[in-house]
């Protein structure tokens, strides 16, 4: 049974195909409709409302996503995944390791223990360092998974293969999987939205690609959200128009369309397009107020560190995050840094400074997250999650000479999830001793969106696209769900 | 007998299910495997296990043993023993559930059936495997006449009929506005100017409909609007994609190559051909090196470790062989990368064999000169080019070999050495100075060679008589010598040389040295440094070290020199230390400088006759087939009418106008600079050598190296002719023997499907097994053969569409694409800016046609994206048609949009009747009654609404008249 459903099959074919396969040749004449476009191939025609809710494969945990990107490849070992065995091994070298595991493959040092301090939290005793003094004392609402590995040692295709599960460009994303299988709960709002770095430290490498619909239709792409100016285009009226003139605008494209459409009442399209209109009035009055982070109350901010200098900007994202799943948008990505080296969670040069900076940037704005949606009722149907492209060596990378940087390491990083009928205070899966490689129930990421496709309500041997002759699915042909991290 | 047994068993084993147990199980399986020896066996081998274990494994179902029956296929289990109830198998058997079995065949008898049910129901025991399995290796997949016979892949049927309607029943025609309306959209991609439809509609007759047809299809819009729906199935970008997504800047060569093809009606074969191969088939045809960029219009990453490398070059290898498959044969090649394509005969072998073609395609940026493609070029003048160009042909493939036969008979009776004329005169100096303190030694052929110090920057003066009339160039011969390190022809300690200044001067005034050229020049410093105004820039040789070099100049014609005027020749060297010349010979002659072609002066006339007469004996002291070719090339320079031709044609063409512009193409790594991208590692090659067989796709667990082949089905025993991409181009347009058939019939579909909105084959990018059947075979092949035997003109198949009732008929509205209804937009605003061709752009707010938006892959164009633009990653037959809020957003609030309704509100302002003005430019018609009031009311309330400014009114108007479906919507 390995391989179900790769290069999978039509699972409904329309009888009216089926009856042609058999009809071979000779069909002579044959009258015009019969070519016509007027068939359609089964759930893949999305064409009329590609938005539309739908219904789930099973009773869905989670209704909503929020994906914090921890981008760069944040290091295990420094973060969630304590090793007492590189604490003892520090120094020494890692014998028969293979130089060109990470990136740079002449600058490999010694092994390195975490500059970090660990110490277990909550009642669950989960471990985590000193980088997180607020979000360590949420560890009882998160399921770890600490035995995660990629396929890639370099950022474009791990960020791919995190995203769409390859790691070469051309297929669709996570969140462009789930508004197919999902639909959106709120049309007013995009239903997938992502937001980037704001601090002009650049987009994540491979930039749209990981958020792109691929071979799915367009709709399902992520919105690119700013979070200063114009969240998203063209949702501010003409100046030249006040709202009456608009509205008496749009009352007369809907009496021209209907005129037009006397001739098709029948035009399910054509509907659909008169109503699109009075979609995006809806949404042109109310997403814009969803976007308005400043008229949270002062406390509210402050949760989330709006006002700290060096978090406010993912602060701020948070609570847009928060401010969306809470008005039904159903996929959040946030990416935490910018591009590569200094500039994300890539410690080449010094992990220590790498890390302090960027956990400083997001401890707060999570931790905030996760008591604000616990507070509001929220937390139960979004699935929040941690987790980046790759973890990080235990061997140290040289920087100047010194042991102060770690490279990228394809063979280990650490998940999180919290909420959304994830099991909270639980870890899944080991490293080996020094965090060199996964060890013990070794999870890829196939495993991990198969579980949040499960969470959400769908099978992802179930959720299909027929592309170029072949069903695609996002977990192509592996994925098993995690069965421990579910509630 | 065989009924009587039947009963028994069923008998039996109802009574045995009523109170199972243990022992009864045994009793049963017993049971089983008597019935499966005696009935089940011939069935299964009859008519499931061919597919099913034999030849093949489809969906992964293997049922030539219990092991693989029970474990089931890609459908998930297929039999419960015991339970045939529940089992899937049955059903397919019977028909009640897909897929149907056995497929595209007769369903089983009922008897059969109902043996099988029983059999299950007993425990579906086997009494050993159908087949003899040696390992638990499949066996390679075999690919069968049974499989040719596939529609897709065996010949065209022949059709008597000689019309699209003899094919179609169509009841109606549509009137002939809406006709003349869904013709220009349909043919250009944009709206009829109103007035012309007008005369359309009033003179309407079926010569006139023809003739409207051929004016669209003689339009150069036509190839733009076509040339789109190509690139979707050519996945084209214009950037690698991945982690920079660096911009290819001349990619968008191959755009324009497609617009060009169409327009000009290039035949298909060609033109597939020259997509897979016009860097090998026409190489001096800009046109079929521009069509290589095809190959390459796919992503790339930027950012390789070296532990990835070898995969992505196979990645790159696959993106290209897959999108050949996809576009040009509606064929899913790429599913037997990693294992027996599932469902069509394709053998990861063919997959392999036929990857192999590609190991060298890189792709390149190089300079074409393009002028020839420019139709203002002066074409008598081009027609001699070719002319002289044919004869110089024709004069080397006949009496050339006369020729050399003549001088070889004089050349026994009279050593003719010394009569073999160079076009050079060597000079012979008065005096030879070093700057450095080096010395001179003459050698007996005019050359000497350089002693004693070698200082780390000379110089060398030469000094001489001038011994011709009037110099036209210079030849400075830079020669090995045994005696020299490495054999020279430098001084530096590696046998290099870097010549940084040569200066020459006539009774102390200086000649104009131009046009330099030279046998070899090391990357970076070329011959042309010699004489730039960089005293420090030289040519130098690395790492040709150890033969003769040489470079020419010419001598501007405003430089002036006489016989006997005192020549100076200084060379300097002054770019790297000690890289001083160590052997050379000057000569000069008044020759047409345009003559003197670099690979002849290589040696001296006398060097050649020696070669040839090398060549001559080293065969046996006879010239014949096998070594003739040779001595021709070297003769050529010594054959006087060759050398008048060849100059001719120098001549001819250094007149002509030169119009150098890169062109990203795809080539052979091996001829051309691969494109190289920011790597980790400079180690990382930008090809691999050979092309292995990969078991499951993993780099890493090779097999044999593959070797060119084709698809086995859509090949008849197919005699591999030709090398490389060159041979898959003849196989995939070789309608006897090769895959040419379908291509006909992929291409005709392809046309139909953007005519009526579907193709014959719904499934345009899959003709498999997976895809559609055709809803009309006839008519599929029809089309096709039309094609085939008119020179494979697609406008002929594009008449013979649009003539016909079927296309006329009334249709239900159909939205434009995303280029369309931009375009449709600058139009009726009359902001369309016409300029064809060249480079695109990434700004929104271009007034050019949309397929002039420059394809960037991080960042689409949003408005295009909006309205269902491909994605550009993979080739797309079949664009999706989306309706979202946000495109009703971008037609109320995107300025852009807004730009468009002023300028349409502007052509509106001066008329008495704006609203039925807008209605015909908008919608090519006057409006009703209800509309005209509507219109009126609208503009006048607005009007009031901005205080009496009549121009913001009627531009909220227009927005209107734009977002309205009418507007987007063909008929």
């Amino acid at each position: 049974m390995k391989n179900m459903d790769h290069c999978g099959r039509i699972q409904n074919v329309s009888t009216r195909r089926a009856l042609l396969q058999r009809a071979g040749g000779g069909i002579g004449m044959l009258a015009l409709n019969s070519l016509l476009n007027q068939s359609s191939i089964g759930s893949q025609n999305n064409s009329i409302n590609p938005l539309a809710s739908k219904k789930p494969h099973h009773k869905a945990k989670a209704k909503n996503v929020i994906w914090l990107f921890i981008n760069g490849g944040p290091s295990h070992v420094d973060t969630w995944d304590y090793k007492p065995g590189l604490v003892k091994a520090d120094g020494q070298k890692l014998d028969g390791f293979d130089k060109t595991t990470g990136f740079f493959d002449n600058a490999v040092g010694p092994l390195l223990k975490s500059p970090f301090e660990f110490k277990q939290h909550g009642q669950s005793g989960m471990w985590a360092s000193s980088l997180f003094p607020n979000l360590s004392k949420h560890v009882d609402k998160m399921a770890f998974i600490k035995s995660f590995h990629t396929q890639s040692n370099n950022h474009s295709p791990a960020l791919f293969m995190a995203n769409t599960g390859v790691t070469r460009m051309s297929h669709p994303c996570v969140g462009s999987w789930v508004t197919y299988g999902l639909g959106s709960e709120n049309e007013n709002l995009p239903a997938f939205v992502v937001m980037s770095d704001p601090l002009n430290r650049g987009l994540p490498k491979g930039h749209a690609a990981n958020w792109s619909s691929g071979f799915l239709p367009g709709a399902y792409q992520g919105t690119w959200v700013r979070s200063k100016g114009e969240p998203i285009p063209n949702l501010k009226r003409i100046g030249e128009l006040s709202d009456q003139q608009q509205r008496a605008q749009l009352d007369l494209i809907g009496k021209l369309n209907n005129e037009h459409q006397k001739k098709y009442p029948e035009d399910r399209e054509l509907t659909a397009r008169i109503r699109s209109f009075e979609l995006a009035y809806r949404m042109q009055q109310e997403a814009p107020e969803c976007f308005e982070v400043d008229s949270e109350p002062e406390h509210i901010k402050n949760l989330y560190g709006l006002n700290e200098k060096r978090c406010s900007h993912f602060a701020r994202q948070c609570l847009m995050a928060r401010r969306m799943v809470e008005r039904g948008v159903r996929f959040v990505q946030i990416y935490s840094g910018g591009m590569e080296n200094a500039r994300s969670w890539d410690g080449h040069g010094n992990i220590k400074k790498n890390h302090s900076q960027f956990a400083g940037e997001t401890d707060q704005p999570i931790a905030g997250l996760l008591s604000d949606l616990e507070q509001r009722g929220l937390l139960k149907d979004t699935l929040v999650i941690w987790g980046g492209e790759f973890g990080r060596l235990p061997v140290s990378q040289l920087s100047g000479g010194k042991p102060t940087g770690r490279d990228h390491n394809p063979h280990a990083g650490c998940y999180w999830f919290a909420g959304g009928g994830s099991k909270g205070g639980t870890s899944y899966g080991e490293t080996d001793e020094i965090g060199h490689k996964a060890a013990v129930d070794k999870v890829e990421i196939h495993d991990i969106h198969a579980t949040i496709l499960h969470l959400l309500g769908m099978e992802h041997k179930k959720l299909t696209y027929l592309h170029s002759g072949r069903r695609f699915r996002l977990t192509d042909v592996a994925g098993n769900v995690i069965n421990d991290v579910v509630a | 007998m065989k009924e009587s047994y039947l009963k028994i068993i069923l008998l039996l084993s109802l009574c045995l299910n009523s109170h199972g147990n243990q022992n009864d199980h045994a009793k049963n399986m017993t049971m089983s495997k008597e019935l499966f020896r005696n009935e089940i066996k011939t069935l299964f081998d009859s008519q499931c296990l061919k597919c099913h274990g034999g030849d093949k494994t489809k969906s992964s179902f293997d049922l030539s043993s219990r092991e693989g029956l029970i474990e089931g296929g890609d459908l998930g289990i297929a039999v419960i023993p015991g339970n045939a109830k529940e089992s899937p198998l049955i059903n397919y058997l019977r028909h009640s559930e897909e897929p149907f079995m056995p497929p595209k065949k007769d369903k089983m008898q009922e008897s059969s059936i109902t043996l099988i049910e029983r059999w299950i129901d007993l425990g579906a025991a086997y009494d050993s495997p159908l087949v003899e399995k040696t390992n638990d290796k499949k066996a390679p997949m075999k690919v069968t006449d049974e499989d040719r016979s596939y529609w897709a892949y065996s010949p065209i049927k022949k059709s008597f009929k000689n019309k699209v309607d003899d094919f179609i029943k169509s009841e109606e025609v549509s009137p002939p506005r809406i006709l003349g309306r869904r013709l220009h959209f349909d043919l250009i991609g944009l709206p009829p100017d109103p007035d012309k439809l007008d005369g359309f509609v009033n003179s309407y007759s079926p010569k006139n409909y023809k003739t409207l047809v051929d004016d669209l299809l003689s339009n150069p819009k036509f190839g733009e609007k076509w040339a789109r729906h190509w690139l979707d199935v050519a996945r084209f970008g214009e950037s690698h994609g991945f982690e920079q997504d660096y911009d290819r800047k001349f990619a968008f060569h191959y755009r324009d190559f497609v617009i060009r093809s169409f327009n000009s009606d290039m035949p298909y074969d060609e033109f597939t051909k020259w997509q897979i191969a016009g860097d090998e088939l026409a190489p001096d045809d800009p046109m079929a090196m521009m069509a290589t960029g095809f190959l390459g219009a796919g992503v790339y990453p930027t950012q390789i470790t070296i532990s990835e490398a070898e995969r992505i070059r196979y990645d790159a290898m696959d993106d290209m062989l897959g999108t050949v498959g996809a576009a040009m044969l509606a064929t899913t090649i790429a599913c037997a990368r990693c294992h027996d394509h599932k469902y069509d005969p394709i053998p990861t072998a063919d997959y392999y064999n036929m990857l192999s073609a590609f190991t060298t395609t890189v792709r390149s940026d190089v300079d074409i000169d393009l002028a020839s493609m420019n139709p203002k070029d002066n074409e008598s003048l081009r027609k001699k080019v070719n002319e002289v160009r044919l004869k110089l042909k024709n004069y080397e493939k006949i009496d050339l070999k006369k020729s050399f036969e003549k001088w070889h008979s004089n050349l026994k009776k009279d050593n003719l050495i010394n009569k073999a004329k160079s076009p050079w005169s060597i000079l012979i100096p008065d005096q030879i100075k070093s700057k450095g303190g080096a010395k001179f030694l003459k050698q007996d052929d005019g050359s000497y060679l350089v002693t004693g110090n070698n200082s780390d920057f000379d110089t060398y003066t030469f000094t001489a008589k001038n011994s011709v009339q009037k110099i036209s160039a210079v030849l400075i011969e830079v020669l090995k010598d045994d005696s020299l390190v490495k054999r020279g022809p430098g001084r530096a300690s590696n046998g290099n040389i870097a010549l940084s200044d040569l200066r020459v001067t006539a009774n102390g005034k200086t000649l104009k040295l131009i046009n330099p050229r030279a046998t070899f020049e090391q990357t970076n410093l070329p011959i042309s440094a010699a004489v730039d105004d960089n005293p420090k820039s030289a040519w130098a040789l690395d790492p040709e070290f150890g033969r003769d070099h040489s470079a020419i100049f010419d001598i501007s014609r405003d430089s002036d020199s006489k016989k006997g005027d005192q020549l100076e020749v200084k060379l300097h060297f002054n770019n790297n230390k000690k890289h001083n010349i160590g052997r050379f010979r000057i000569s000069v002659t008044d020759k047409e400088a345009s003559t003197l072609s670099i690979k002849n002066i290589n040696s001296g006339p006398e060097k050649i006759v020696k070669e040839i007469q090398d060549a001559i004996v080293s065969n046996g002291g006879k010239f014949d087939k096998s070594n003739i070719g040779k001595i021709l090339t070297l003769y050529k320079p010594l054959d006087n009418h060759w050398n008048k031709l060849t100059a001719e044609l120098k001549e001819l063409e250094s007149k002509q106008k030169k119009e150098i512009t890169k062109v990203m193409i795809c080539s052979s790594g091996n001829k051309v600079k691969p494109m190289r991208h920011h790597t980790s590692s400079g180690s990382i090659p930008d090809f691999y050598k050979k092309t292995y067989f990969l078991n499951r796709g993993d780099v890493r667990q090779k097999g044999e190296v593959a070797s060119l082949g084709f698809l086995q089905v859509l090949s008849k025993g197919t005699e591999i002719k030709s090398k490389g991409r060159t041979a898959i181009a003849e196989w995939i347009t070789d309608v006897n023997n090769g895959a040419g058939h379908l291509l006909a019939r992929v291409i005709v579909n392809r046309i139909w499907q953007h005519y009526f909105g579907k193709g014959i084959v719904a499934t345009p990018n899959d003709f498999g097994f997976q895809g559609e059947k055709p809803a009309h075979p006839e008519l599929l092949d029809w089309l096709a053969l039309e094609l085939i035997e008119n020179g494979w003109s697609l406008k002929h198949i594009h008449r013979l569409i649009l003539e016909s009732k079927a296309y006329q008929s009334p249709r239900e509205p159909r939205r434009l694409e995303a280029e369309a209804i931009r375009d449709n937009a600058l139009v009726v605003s009359n902001l369309l800016d016409e300029t064809m061709y060249g480079p695109g752009t990434l700004k929104e707010s271009m007034n050019r046609r949309s397929i002039y938006f420059f394809i960037k892959r991080s960042k689409l164009v949003p408005i295009m994206q909006l309205f269902d633009w491909p994605d550009s990653l993979s080739s797309m037959g079949k664009r999706s048609v989306t309706t979202t809020p946000s495109q009703a957003l971008s037609f109320i609030n995107d300025p852009n949009i807004r730009k468009m309704s002023v300028a349409f509100a502007s052509r509106l302002k001066n008329s008495d009747d704006p609203v039925t003005l807008g209605y015909r430019i908008a919608f090519g018609r006057k409006p009703t009654k209800i509309e005209l009031q509507t219109g009126i009311d609208f503009i006048k309330n607005q009007t009031d609404s901005y205080s009496g400014n009549k121009e913001k009114a009627l531009t909220n108007y227009c927005g209107a008249l734009m977002s309205s479906n009418e507007f987007i919507y063909i008929e």
